[in-house]
């Protein structure tokens, strides 16, 4: 469904009387492919280039090089941004819940918003629908007057969520969603998530640091370093044994949950 | 006063909003104590009071806003009556804080040399510029930062997130504080930075003796570090235990809670915690 072909990117840094000098790449010929349906886990520590391709499958950022084939069409290719219609399939859940929202809408509004640029509806049905996905999300339809600042951090992620999924789009890019909660909430997200693929048949592309939120996501884990693509594995338990060592420091960093194996460091 | 076993109890502390319709119980209860070179973990949803707590130790609350009571003392010194010049010389020489979000803790428009120097110099006027850069430079280079020196001259906006932690780690240590309040210090790292900076806190109170209240919902982060634990709920309590005894026999049940929501898949094969829900 989705195809990443290729794709390098760098960011050019525009110097007045002079020329562009050397810049860094921040992503080296990246490929792979996403089905429908299917979620898969890009791994990495910070600055690893995640998000960076998170922006240019979501449209937001022209690659330097390479293409981005969604349903088989180049999503660079019609015009200088992605045509509207394609926009709407592709969704994106950030990090930080409470800078992700206007602070003066209500949820309602939040979560009409998507509806009202697509979508023709009456009063009633508006508020039908967005009822609907205020429980679909696990909140109820009485939260619709709620403003941000009366949810917390994991009942606003679910309004994110609730606004990501409001036009049954086909891939959802989660940059960071979960990791910004605490272990109860993430875990509460985390089975949504995963009850939403089910039902929606959605595919995801799930950026994240922590393997273990990722191998309970995702059918296909690809780990990221240094804007390279190094290991792409369908089976979380490959990864924790693989030998390169980007792979090794992500799951060596990994504290162990009871402090009967605590690392040792003296 | 340095060896006295306790350095800093807390007592019964209360913490309430001022609010004229409806005031409002925010902290209840609070009992903590922190000995020499021991960490005490604070473990809670987001919203439990954890961060209140902290911040009612550093005397951080407007008493406009809200009305603390109960006893914090620090070396056995009462805290709560000590008129805000004390206790400005307090914050950063005696208590140590690192804060969760190291990006806006900094100042952007100044170096992370000229910020350095200026807490050292703050607490020691008679320091001079030059040794102040001097001691700045190697509490970076203690803290495994390569190139002190030419990080001395960066901003903080050129650092990365575990970088900047690190740099705070070691603006609040070089001052040699008996207690160090670590609030969320790595929840806004990934895992390979977070690593680094949980052994650099490793670090300070093995060497320094210094005593850590680490505030934090990650069980990794406490399992890793804590010598005590203390759950907190809706701003009270709930329990508190030594750190094997609360993970092998959790008694309360929102302390089960907690534990089972650490993540469903446990590595290298112990499948502890296959599913939960």
């Amino acid at each position: 469904m989705l195809e990443v072909r290729e794709v390098s990117h760098s960011y050019q840094q525009r110097r007045w009387f002079r020329r562009a000098d050397h810049t860094p790449s921040v992503l080296t010929d990246i490929s792979f492919t996403i089905e429908k349906g299917c979620c898969l886990g890009l791994l990495g520590t910070s600055g690893a280039g995640k998000s960076t391709l998170g922006k240019i499958i979501l449209g937001m950022q022209r690659p330097s090089h390479g293409q981005i084939l969604f349903e088989g069409q180049d999503i660079y290719r019609t015009s200088r941004h992605m045509s509207k219609a394609m926009r709407r399939d592709l969704q994106v859940v950030f990090q930080d819940c409470y800078s992700a929202v206007n602070p003066m809408m209500t949820a309602a509004e939040i979560i009409g918003e998507p509806l009202d640029n697509y979508e023709r509806l009456g009063t009633a049905e508006r508020r039908r629908r967005i009822g609907e996905l205020l429980e679909q999300v696990g909140l109820s339809a009485t939260d619709a007057g709620k403003r941000p600042d009366q949810f917390s951090g994991g009942q606003l992620q679910r309004i994110n969520i609730a606004r990501a999924i409001a036009l049954k789009p086909k891939l959802i890019v989660l940059d960071e969603s979960v990791s910004s909660l605490d272990m109860v909430n993430q875990t509460h997200i985390l089975s949504l998530l995963a009850e939403l693929k089910a039902s929606h048949q959605l595919s995801y592309l799930f950026i994240t640091h922590d393997i273990r939120a990722a191998m309970t996501l995702c059918d296909r884990i690809a780990v990221m370093d240094q804007g390279r693509l190094v290991q792409q594995e369908a089976d979380g338990e490959a990864l924790i044994h693989s030998a390169h060592p980007a792979v090794r420091q992500l799951v060596d960093s990994i504290l162990p949950e009871h402090p009967a194996n605590r690392l040792v460091w003296d | 006063m340095e060896n006295s076993g306790k350095v800093l109890e807390v007592d019964n502390l209360q913490v309430g909003l001022n609010n004229r319709e409806q005031p409002q119980l925010l902290l209840e209860n609070i009992h903590l104590t922190l000995e020499k070179g021991s960490i005490l973990g604070l473990v809670g949803e987001s919203g439990s009071g954890k961060s209140l707590t902290c911040n009612a130790i550093l005397q951080l609350l407007n008493p406009r806003q809200m009305a603390v009571s109960g006893s914090i003392r620090l070396h056995g010194r009462e805290l709560t009556s000590l008129p805000d010049k004390e206790m400005r010389r307090i914050r950063g020489r005696e208590i140590g804080c690192i804060m969760q979000n190291p990006m806006n803790a900094f100042t952007p428009v100044y170096t992370i040399g000229s910020q350095f120097m200026e807490t050292l110099r703050t607490h020691y006027p008679n320091l001079s510029k030059a040794q102040a850069r001097e001691q700045a430079i190697s509490a970076l280079a203690d803290m495994n930062l390569p190139e002190p020196s030419r990080l001395m001259k960066c901003y903080p906006f050129q650092l990365s997130g575990g970088m900047l932690q690190r740099v705070m780690i070691a603006i609040s240590m070089c001052l040699r504080p008996a207690l160090v309040i670590a609030d969320e210090p790595t929840t806004a790292l990934d895992v390979v930075n977070q690593l680094r900076v949980l052994r650099e806190l490793h670090r300070l109170r093995t060497e320094c003796g210094t005593a850590i209240l680490l505030i934090s919902h990650d069980l990794g982060v406490i399992s890793q570090l804590a010598d005590e634990v203390a759950v907190m709920q809706q701003g009270r309590i709930v329990e508190q235990a030594e750190v094997h005894q609360l993970f092998n026999h959790p008694a309360h049940a929102y302390t089960q809670t907690l534990l089972n929501a650490r993540p469903l898949t446990a590595l290298s094969g112990s499948r502890h915690a296959a599913k939960q829900k």
